[in-house]
């Protein structure tokens, strides 16, 4: 497939995900999320320290972090199996596109849509609410990055769900599963983790790597500030599982979460790819 | 000649049940085949194989090109029109024409020239999802026609379209027959097979039959049914002649009804005016080749 079939794909792609309405719909909730109104009325009052903005971005990241699969999971996760139920799917596949083509292109456009979102969400946010200065534009861009880094996961496992499922409505029942997972169950089976497990620190540093939505909240954090001034202003920014890793891998941490987070985006990449290049395209 | 299309020993299973078991045809350049077979025989199947929609073991190859190993550069020389037409319905007839023109590799005139030979010209800013069934297909052929693919297949082609779209549509295939397109045209008794060239019967994942209509229809030994109204006084004289052509008489309701093959038909009529019979009525049922492809697909069994 030529380079211009490709991007034009990518760019199909794209432009119908800008028009899914749970992307409007995610970007409208996800931008008051961001610029957190309860601030603002706390900012126009004066009641906040001039030296909020390192705390505040922390708890915002606390806040924000859980809710940002919910914009990738159902979207990826439809995205495939959609085309698989209404045909569009052969009937693309029936040209010169290969698999792997489309699967690009697909995750490409959904990726784009779906990043400009969370980079408009937070950097309107930051722009008209924080009043962000040109030093604190450094910190909210590793915030971005990691939100988009987690983006990516998200929109990469809920594709994989899409790739394996044969209806829109199971996909949609097992993305928001996932969100599910991430976002409560995995919480109260760390906190089980602590309360009954002998050798827990390792256990709980495994579960809490293994959960995307925890650890890249945990490493935008970290970047709000320095370790040192998080641990001396409020140390339950970073919570429990944050301080647990914190705890073991010190000045390390911001790697091994990286480096976790890294691994799931290709391991995932590459789950996606193969899978989709074996199975019948029906 | 070499073929455009050839399909070698194909097999498909999914999960325990086996959809193809060892479908072998060719297709020639600027010839018309029909894949004729009922549902459930398989021919959707064959058609995803060799678009490569599909994993299969066998080997099939477009126009030399090994659909396992080089499926896009092999696609890129058919033109697929699906039996249900998907689209993305939130675009117009020409983007949606402009986006599989550009996955095509179409030319701008390309895109232009397809449109109107569907007839699609006028209509092109009309949304996808308005359109009815019969121009639905018609986007279909001009999206397949896209890149001037040298091998078109349609999968039930006229299977949802009304009775004028059907003829409308049969026009258009003949057109483009006649300015030298090959066709796989998968179908389950359409009326089609005056397009075809040659038919390949499937059923139940085989081949079961494989040659030009004629050749099919003498393997069949299709036979016309003559109901004749004679004289009751000439009545043993006109069935003796149809015994003497091998064919046992029946009669019902004063008429003498009679199994003959096309060739003998005109001899036995011909016999009976030698002989003083006069007939006072006569209907010819003439054998229908569909539902007679039906009882091959039955004996097949």
């Amino acid at each position: 497939m030529g380079n211009y079939s490709l991007w034009t794909l990518v760019y199909h792609y794209f432009k119908e995900s800008l028009r899914q309405r749970w992307l409007i719909i995610f970007s409208v909730i996800f931008f008051f999320l961001a610029i957190n109104v309860p601030t603002l009325v706390l900012l126009s009052a004066n009641y906040l320290p001039p030296n909020y903005l390192p705390l505040y971005l922390s708890y915002l990241v606390s806040l924000t972090f859980p809710y940002l699969p919910l914009l990738a999971l159902p979207m990826g996760a439809i995205s495939v199996v959609q085309e698989k139920e209404s045909g569009t799917l052969q009937y693309i596949l029936s040209t010169r596109v290969t698999r792997h083509g489309y699967l690009f292109a697909k995750l490409t456009g959904l990726l784009l849509a779906t990043t400009a979102v969370v980079v408009i969400g937070y950097g309107l946010a930051a722009l008209i609410a924080y009043r962000v200065s040109l030093s604190h534009y450094i910190t909210m861009g590793e915030i971005i990055l990691v939100a988009v880094i987690l983006n990516a996961i998200m929109l990469l496992l809920a594709m994989l769900v899409s790739i394996l499922t044969k209806r829109r409505e199971t996909a949609l029942g097992i993305a928001i599963a996932i969100w599910f997972l991430f976002a409560v169950i995995s919480n109260l089976g760390q906190l089980g983790i602590v309360l009954n497990t002998t050798h827990a620190t390792s256990y709980f540093i495994l579960f809490t790597l293994l959960d995307p939505t925890e650890s890249s909240r945990i490493l935008a954090v970290i970047g709000t500030q320095t370790l040192t001034d998080i641990l001396l202003t409020n140390p339950t920014q970073l919570g429990v599982t944050g301080d647990t890793i914190v705890g073991v891998f010190g000045s390390q941490s911001t790697t091994v979460i990286l480096s976790t987070l890294l691994i799931w985006l290709f391991a995932l990449a590459s789950l996606c790819f193969t899978v989709f290049r074996r199975q019948d395209a029906t | 000649m070499v073929e455009i299309l050839s399909v070698n020993n194909v097999y498909k299973n999914f999960g325990k049940a086996s959809v193809l078991s060892g479908v072998s045809f060719h297709v020639k350049p600027r010839e018309a085949v029909l894949l004729l077979g009922p549902n459930g025989a398989g021919k959707t199947t064959v058609i995803k194989c060799i678009l490569g929609l599909l994993n299969f073991t066998g080997s099939i190859y477009v126009d030399g090109i090994d659909v396992k190993s080089e499926g896009n550069v092999a696609r890129a020389k058919i033109g697929y029109l699906p039996q249900i037409s998907s689209y993305y319905e939130t675009l117009t007839i020409e983007q949606h024409a402009k986006l599989m023109g550009n996955l095509k590799g179409a030319s701008r005139n390309d895109i232009e020239k397809s449109l109107e030979i569907a007839g699609l010209q006028d209509v092109r800013n009309r949304m996808v999802k308005a359109l009815s069934s019969g121009m639905r297909q018609r986007l279909g052929l001009s999206i397949a026609l896209l890149g001037d693919p040298p091998l078109l297949i349609l999968d039930e082609p006229t299977s949802n379209i009304d009775i004028e779209g059907q003829l409308e549509f049969r026009k258009m295939l003949q057109r483009l027959k006649e300015i030298g397109k090959t066709f796989l045209i998968s179908t389950h008794l359409s009326g089609l097979d005056q397009l075809a060239n040659r038919v390949v019967v499937l059923n139940s994942g085989k081949v079961v039959a494989e040659g030009t209509s004629n050749e099919i229809l003498h393997k069949l030994a299709l036979n016309d049914r003559m109901y004749i109204k004679v004289d009751e006084a000439q009545l043993s004289v006109a069935s003796q002649a149809a015994s003497n052509f091998g064919c046992v008489p029946e009669f019902k309701d004063g008429w003498l009804i009679v199994t003959l093959s096309p060739a003998d038909k005109g001899q036995f009529l011909k016999g009976l005016f030698d002989k003083g019979v006069k007939i006072n009525d006569l209907i010819v049922e003439q054998f229908n080749v569909e539902s007679e492809y039906v009882k091959l697909l039955r004996v097949s069994k």
